[in-house]
């Protein structure tokens, strides 16, 4: 099992990090990118099994990475989880019409954030 | 009370002057209004606002300046501010209220249909508790007028 | 044309009659109009061809159904064809029949009898009338000798039977099916109105509007009555959701509130997000008088038999979020309130009201700055910076920290205009910023005039005196009044300071206690008084002397005292007195008489004493908290209890 944590900010993605290892993921499954360029590159190299991404990020933004990897035959079945500070409605709508499973909103809590990750990966068929 | 609250009422007061009378007013330095002062114009025009601010803003008008607009608009020359001059300025007010309508949208402000209070020193009902009301004059080539508002945050940024 | 045509054919009836009676009476005219013409067109054969009986018969037949026709028509009454046509076709085909011959092809109409009869009639009649012209035909053609009938050929004779038997069962069968068709189709039909009532009951009265979306979100042509008045729309039915509230709200909320309903139609739509992301859960939608309404809308997916759908609802939430918005308001300004409290009672009043008085006339000054057309940018720029940083520092001083926070914010703000040249956007900025310093001071000038006011009502009404003698003094008071006895308090002696917290109650209690006891049992009339030398007006001292653990309180009235002879009268009185003679007490000992519960003294009790509880009562809260209670006293002086409390 691997989970790319993809946010421009090295604090959000230790702090998402750690969240993680307070729920006893292991820490050698995690994997990180800056930004949407870095996190596709990874996709496309490894395996990856879930992918928690930020929106505002310079670059290819979160967004446009959802949208970019649902256009991918090979990503259409990937989890992703979107952990953002946009929090109004439309922002999720067009988040999930983009293509995410879910959607968190920053400051994230363990409990929310165990809670989505086990429905997101019980939903796949394997 | 905030500013991004007043200028799109500065913007309107432009283009409404401009529109209708060609005339293009000047602001001048606003400055703090007291809520018991009495307003030395002649007649005015109250906007309601509600939403994430609440209050009034009020346009006001010296005898002189609007019975020369309405000469303007009417072609003759009035001695009193008859129920043309009302009729005037009520328009000239309604055309400010609705272009400002538009800039308030995205801050969740809601205007009301403006009411024209006349009579000299009169005086406007202000929300009550303690509202900061900041007046901001404005200079023509045929005369002064003036724009206060008076805005309580409901919502606090 | 049509209706000239209509009304020949239903003879002007055809409002009066139901739809299976309009079948009937059309059929009726078409027999009536073919028949005749049939008739009219044998006849004149049978005559022209020299056969001028049954041609007679024919042409006499064919005037009779005429007069059928008009019959129905002035009677109004279809019944008339219903029930004569059975019997006149009897005996019509009867006479065809019999008269038909050897070669007889007439005798072909029979067939036509049982169709026509038991339409007419009904399956019962229909197969009674069928039934009886059977057996008279039957009788017709095998009867040797009774018609020329006979004289047909046995085969086709039998093969007429077998035809009109044929014809007679599926005319039952048919008719039967038929009307138990339109049986069925009557009471579904009467099923489906009972149950549109109810449904139509039910949308047009609930308050909610209630709605259906299509795949391309158009509102359903069923919603409720109420829909309509909620979205301010005549006729919400056939138009889209986003069309009817395009211009209305947020145009992002548009956006999203279509993208939303799509998701309904997707394939495997995310439920669990749903829910949370409907962007006109609470959506304020501007109406045609220029108000706002908020509404709520719900939506949830429903599987019809012809797709899926959207089951929207929506509500009017209006008064609740006004209602919402003026909490939320008061909730500020009290939170503000408290604040500003929490400072001001920390600051001593003297300096809050000239740090007041001096940021007025700082504000009033800068104002006068503001106002002066002739002053330049620069100069304005600095004195408003100038007068900010003197309000801040004063607030800083007088210890309204975080008012004095708030004020250095904006000086912050001015300081940054001091090294570039400001704009008119920029005075705006400083002065609305102004305003809201001058609203908070306001505020709190507004706060500290309630409390001076509340303070002020407070000392009017207690005079500045403590509590406790406040309380004696009343109670002296209203005695007084009660008993028409004139009472002096003298609590010089009384410093109520020493009096610790802990026995303040208890001391209350007991000395009230005592001033009722010497009301009803000490005083004496005023007459009595002055002829015994006193003086008229009664007196009550109290005095409070502290010591190193203890508290001495001393009570002393000058009324009649305790007399130990009637104490002892009255301890036979006593329930729990036994038989022991009271004459044996010493002095002291009836004295002490008096704490005991149940004696009194007085006859009758009234209503402040004479129950016997009183001092029994006293006495025994003051041992219950450490002290001891004694008395003394001289008959006809007065009464003296000395109570002492300890104090560690």
């Amino acid at each position: 099992m691997r989970i790319l944590i993809v946010d421009d900010s090295r604090i959000m993605r230790n702090i998402v990090k750690n969240t993680l290892k307070a729920l006893k993921y292991p820490a050698d499954i995690f994997l990180e990118a800056p930004d949407g360029d870095a996190a596709w590159s990874i996709l496309e190299a490894q395996e990856i099994s879930l992918l928690l991404v930020d929106w505002n990020m310079p670059g290819l933004n979160g967004l446009e990475l959802v949208k970019k990897l649902r256009a991918t035959a090979k990503f259409q079945a990937l989890p992703i989880i979107m952990i953002t500070s946009e929090a109004a409605k439309y922002n999720v709508i067009e988040a999930v019409k983009a293509g995410v499973n879910d959607y968190l909103v920053k400051p994230v809590s363990e409990k929310n954030l165990e809670e989505k990750i086990r429905r997101v990966l019980d939903r796949r068929p394997s | 009370m905030n500013i991004r609250y007043i200028l799109p009422f500065i913007e309107a007061v432009e283009g409404a002057f401009d529109q209708m009378f060609q005339l293009q007013p000047r602001a001048l330095t606003p400055y703090l209004v007291r809520k018991e002062e009495i307003l030395d114009w002649d007649i005015s025009g109250i906007i309601g606002i509600a939403g994430e601010a609440k209050g009034l803003v009020v346009l006001s008008f010296p005898s002189i300046l609007a019975r020369d607009l309405t000469a303007q608009l009417t072609g003759e020359v009035k001695e009193e501010l008859d129920d043309d001059v009302t009729d005037t300025v009520g328009e000239l007010v309604n055309i400010i209220a609705g272009n400002a309508k538009k800039g308030l949208e995205e801050f969740r402000l809601l205007i009301s249909l403006p009411s024209i209070v006349q009579g000299h020193h009169h005086q406007v009902t202000w929300p009550s508790g303690p509202v900061p009301i900041i007046t901001i004059p404005f200079s023509t080539p045929r005369g002064h007028f003036s724009l206060s508002v008076g805005l309580e945050n409901i919502i606090t940024p | 044309m049509k209706k000239f045509f209509k009304n020949v054919l239903y003879s002007g009836i055809q409002d009066s009659l139901g739809p299976e009676e309009q079948v009937k009476l059309l059929f009726i005219n078409s027999i009536i109009f073919l028949g005749m013409a049939v008739l009219t067109v044998f006849g004149i054969r049978d005559i022209t061809g020299g056969n001028l009986v049954l041609g007679g018969v024919t042409l006499a037949i064919d005037a009779i159904v005429l007069g059928l026709y008009f019959t129905i028509r002035t009677t109004k009454n279809y019944l008339i064809g219903v029930w004569f046509l059975p019997f006149f076709m009897f005996a019509f085909y009867s006479y065809l029949t019999a008269s038909g011959g050897a070669g007889s092809t007439t005798v072909l109409w029979m067939l036509t009898y049982p169709s026509f009869a038991v339409f007419l009639a009904g399956t019962v009649w229909g197969a009674v009338f069928s039934g009886a012209f059977l057996l008279v035909q039957l009788a017709l053609l095998f009867v040797p000798g009774l018609s020329p009938a006979w004289g047909i050929e046995l085969e086709y004779k039998l093969r007429l039977a077998g035809v009109y038997a044929i014809l007679f069962t599926f005319s039952l069968a048919f008719e039967t099916i038929r009307m138990k068709a339109q049986r069925e189709l009557a009471s579904t039909a009467a099923e489906l109105a009972a149950a549109k009532v109810q449904t139509d009951g039910i949308l047009k009265n609930v308050n909610e509007g209630i709605f259906l979306l299509d795949p391309e979100l158009t509102i359903g042509d069923h919603h409720s009555l109420s829909l309509a008045g909620l979205l301010q729309v005549e006729a919400p039915a056939g138009r889209t959701l986003p069309d009817l509230l395009r211009g209305r709200i947020e145009d992002r909320n548009l956006n999203a509130c279509r993208d939303y309903l799509s998701m309904f139609f997707m394939p495997t739509p995310p439920w669990h997000l749903m829910e949370d992301i409907n962007p006109l859960s609470e959506v304020a939608v501007a109406t045609a008088d220029g108000t706002e309404r908020h509404l709520t809308f719900a939506f949830g997916p429903v599987e019809l038999s012809t797709g899926r759908r959207v089951l929207g609802t929506v509500r009017d939430v209006t008064q609740a979020w006004e209602l919402g918005q003026k909490l939320k308001q008061e909730e500020d300004r009290s939170a503000r309130q408290m604040k500003h409290l929490f400072q001001i009672i920390h600051v001593k009043p003297e300096l809050l009201l000239q740090f007041l008085q001096d940021a007025d006339e700082e504000i009033a000054a800068i104002n006068r700055r503001l106002k002066d057309p002739k002053s330049d940018p620069v100069t304005l720029v600095e004195e408003l910076f100038q007068g900010v940083h003197s309000v801040k520092g004063n607030a800083a001083l007088v210890g309204l920290v975080s008012f004095a926070d708030r004020v250095h914010d904006l000086e912050t703000t001015i300081d940054s205009f001091r090294t570039k040249k400001p704009v008119w956007q920029d005075f705006l900025e400083m002065t609305v910023r102004l305003s809201i310093i001058q609203a908070e001071l306001t505020e709190i000038r507004e706060l500290l005039d309630r409390m001076a006011a509340f303070q002020r009502g407070l000392e009017a009404s207690v005079g500045g005196k403590d509590l406790l003698l406040l309380a004696l003094e009343k109670a002296v008071d209203r005695l007084g009044q009660d008993t028409g006895l004139g009472v002096d308090l003298d609590t010089s002696l009384f410093p109520t300071e020493i009096v610790p917290e802990k026995h303040r109650k208890l001391i209350r209690d007991v000395l009230i206690q005592l001033v009722r006891n010497s009301f009803a049992h000490g005083f004496e009339p005023t007459s009595e008084r002055r002829a015994s030398g006193k003086h008229t007006r009664a007196r009550i001292k109290v005095a409070v002397t502290p010591a190193d653990q203890h508290l001495t309180l001393a009570y002393w009235d000058d009324g009649r005292g305790l007399d130990p002879q009637r104490l002892r009268q009255a301890a036979r009185t006593l329930p729990s007195w036994g038989g022991r003679d009271p004459g044996s007490l010493t002095d002291a000992q009836a004295l002490e008489l008096a704490f005991a519960p149940g004696l009194s003294t007085t006859a009758t009790p009234g209503l402040h004493a004479g129950r016997g509880v009183g001092l029994g009562l006293v006495k025994e809260r003051v041992e219950a908290a450490g002290g001891r209670l004694r008395l003394r006293s001289v008959p006809g002086k007065g009464v003296a209890f000395d109570i002492t409390l300890p104090i560690t």
